[in-house]
């Protein structure tokens, strides 16, 4: 008696589980292309980073040197992520520097640090700076709503920076 | 025959199962007493589905692709954003929109279904400009006469603080969006303004301010300091292999050198190089023999660029001008000085692998020191006038002695390859074509230097051991050529910083 209560019961949530019901296909990360210009001496220190439109710091992306003394130095990003990101993440995000002419492909995933990026409300930062030569920091790629790619040439020693929306 | 009690739970699981099925749902069976029909289902409406939003910057490359449907074809649209383009076929929008603003488009296309459209807020956001600050309204100050007057019993209406604050509000925030871009501009690279291609061995090519004895064409950048150590033996370096290595530890002539980037394209360095014994009759009252030491100021200016040009390597050198002196300083008091000058060219060919350089130098009082014994033990030292007065105190010796010329004008070259990135192999030859030589050739050097981040490192032989300007220039110490032993080994440090 107890078997077939049990049974009457428990089949009818066995059926509804078995019968799959269509779900929505959502994206699983960016990728973010970056090539070097050919040039000479020392490579820069690269980073990028994604921030709320209002400047709001929400974490880094990758920091292509590991010449941890010099991070300082990428004013921008060093100021901006001051008590917002951990030590461990940081360590996380470093990867080794680009060298000239070369191309490095990152993925970040999404969500990214717990975000919808994609939400209309993000950019990506990216500054860079040589040691004797130049600093960058203003340059920004917006993550606008219904993003999907962008790209653009010439950012600083960049000689080519896309990013694509992939599944 | 009656339902048996036993499988009663049965059937209302089958029944529950067979409703949870979409359009399956079965009916339940009618009651034997007859109900009201219930009342109809309230419509709800639902809230529409927010418009979709075209957010881009002006200027940046842009792709929009709001219908994902693969069974829709034919597409147009309406109030497109400028420098923006449609692909009918799949209804993508990309470009770089040009006008900064807030707008709607309308985007229509066909499907089996029938035609379908959406209406979409384009919101196309300008580069960074700080608004026109509101300026705030100061409440005007009471005058003295008032100020002076008995107060009105009348109570006084509190002036507004609504329309100052908020004035103040918008002072601030273009403050902090002109400090924002101030703070942001960028510093860009004087070497990649320069339009020219830059290889990875370039920068350590154009980067030294000395070859092994004479200043390159190149100054050190602006705010830059440098120092070097360079170490040339006097003796051969097979002289005694086993204990004297490389002829390090007989007599070395070491100079150390200091520089400073004074201003654009311009240096000074500052060295100090080991001197020699004068025999000039004067007292030593110090006592180690009457000697002299060498030091010498450097200004160099770079008033050519080779790559200071709008095409592609289309300069034609580094053209650096060279001034300073040379004072032999006394132990004894006093000394001599040479005024130098030189204009050093060099250019960097075959995608910068191969640097040249060729010059002009000329030495005021130039000097030559010779630590080797020459054919028959005859020094070939060069007397500095007081030594050749003092000499020629003795009688006869003037006629069997020539007065040496008191300058020496000299052609430098060098070249310098590129091996890697940070290797490179140099070579430098000096000859002197005017005024006083020491009749052995040309002053030669041959190296390799190693290059770092901050430091460089250079070997070479030599067939020289007079390293300053004005006694480098005045030839070799033997006749002998690089390919030849004996010669002399050297060696320099150098660091910028």
């Amino acid at each position: 008696m107890k078997s077939l209560l049990r049974t009457s019961l428990l089949l009818p949530l066995a059926l509804t589980w078995a019968i799959p019901t269509p779900q929505a296909t959502a994206a699983d990360h960016l990728e973010i292309t970056c090539s070097l210009l050919s040039a000479s001496g020392d490579p820069p220190m690269i980073v990028l980073w994604v921030e709320k439109t209002d400047g709001t710091f929400l974490h880094t992306i990758s920091m292509l040197s590991k010449d941890h003394k010099y991070y300082k130095d990428i004013l921008k990003w060093w100021a901006a992520r001051e008590g917002k990101e951990s030590k461990e993440d940081l360590d996380a995000s470093i990867g080794a520097t680009i060298k000239w002419g070369q191309e490095r492909t990152l993925n970040v995933p999404l969500p990214f640090a717990g975000a919808d990026i994609l939400d209309g409300n993000y950019v990506i930062r990216i500054e860079q700076r040589k040691d004797k030569g130049g600093h960058y920091s203003k340059d920004r790629i917006p993550l606008t709503a219904g993003f999907t790619t962008a790209e653009k040439d010439k950012v600083g020693y960049i000689k080519h920076i896309s990013v694509t929306l992939k599944h | 025959m009656p339902i048996s009690t036993r499988r009663l739970p049965l059937l209302p699981g089958l029944l529950l199962a067979l409703a949870a099925l979409p359009g399956m749902a079965a009916e339940a069976p009618v009651p034997m007493t007859k109900l009201a029909p219930p009342p109809p289902a309230p419509v709800v409406k639902s809230a529409p589905a927010p418009a979709p939003v075209l957010a881009a910057q002006q200027g940046m490359l842009t792709l929009w692709h709001p219908v994902n449907d693969p069974k829709a074809s034919g597409f147009t649209v309406e109030h497109l954003p400028e420098g923006m383009a449609l692909d009918a076929t799949n209804g993508y929008l990309v470009g770089k929109p040009e006008v900064p603003g807030t707008s709607r488009l309308v985007l229509r296309w066909q499907t089996p279904q029938g035609p379908k459209s959406l209406t979409a807020t384009v919101q196309i956001a300008a580069p960074v400009n700080p608004p026109t600050p509101t300026p705030v309204e100061k409440p005007e100050a009471p005058s003295p006469a008032v100020a002076d007057a008995p107060k009105p019993e009348a109570p006084v209406t509190p002036p507004p603080v609504a329309a100052p604050a908020l004035a103040t509000q918008h002072a601030d925030a273009a403050k902090s969006e002109a400090k924002k871009e101030e703070e942001e501009e960028d510093v860009a690279d004087p070497s990649l303004a320069l339009g020219v291609t830059l290889y990875p061995h370039t920068e350590y090519q154009r980067r030294s301010i000395y070859s092994c004895f004479l200043p390159t064409a190149t100054p050190l950048k602006t705010g830059d300091w440098y120092y070097r150590i360079s170490h040339v033996t006097t003796v051969p370096i097979n002289k005694d292999i086993r204990t004297d290595f490389l002829g390090l530890d007989s007599g070395v002539n070491i100079g150390f050198m200091v520089g400073y980037g004074i201003y654009d394209d311009m240096d000074l360095t500052l060295q100090r190089v080991t001197g020699e014994g004068l025999n000039d009759g004067t007292v030593d009252t110090i006592g180690g023999g009457n000697r002299f030491d060498y030091w010498e100021l450097l200004w160099k200016w770079k008033f050519l660029d080779q790559y200071d040009r709008a095409k592609d390597q289309g300069g034609l050198a580094d053209v650096a001008l060279v001034v300073g002196a040379t004072e032999m300083v006394r132990n004894t008091g006093g000394g001599d000085v040479s005024v130098n000058v030189a204009v050093i060219a060099e250019r960097n060919m075959f995608q910068d692998r191969l640097r040249l350089g060729v010059g002009l130098a000329r030495a005021g009082l130039s000097t030559h020191y010779y630590d080797q014994p020459g054919p028959g033990d005859v020094r070939r030292d060069k007397l500095l006038p007081s030594e050749y007065d003092y000499q020629a105190q003795t009688p006869g010796w003037a006629d069997t002695h020539e007065r040496p010329a008191k300058s020496t004008t000299a052609i430098p070259i060098t070249a310098k390859i590129a091996v890697t990135e940070t290797i490179q192999i140099l070579g430098e030859a000096i000859y002197p074509i005017n005024g006083y030589h020491s009749d052995y050739g040309p002053s030669l050097a041959v190296g390799a230097r190693l290059n770092t981040n901050t430091h460089e490192f250079t070997l070479f032989l030599a067939n020289t051991a007079n390293t300053t300007f004005n006694s480098v220039i005045t030839g070799g110490n033997t006749e002998r050529t690089l390919t030849t032993w004996p010669n002399l080994f050297g060696f320099t440090i150098s660091a910028f910083f």
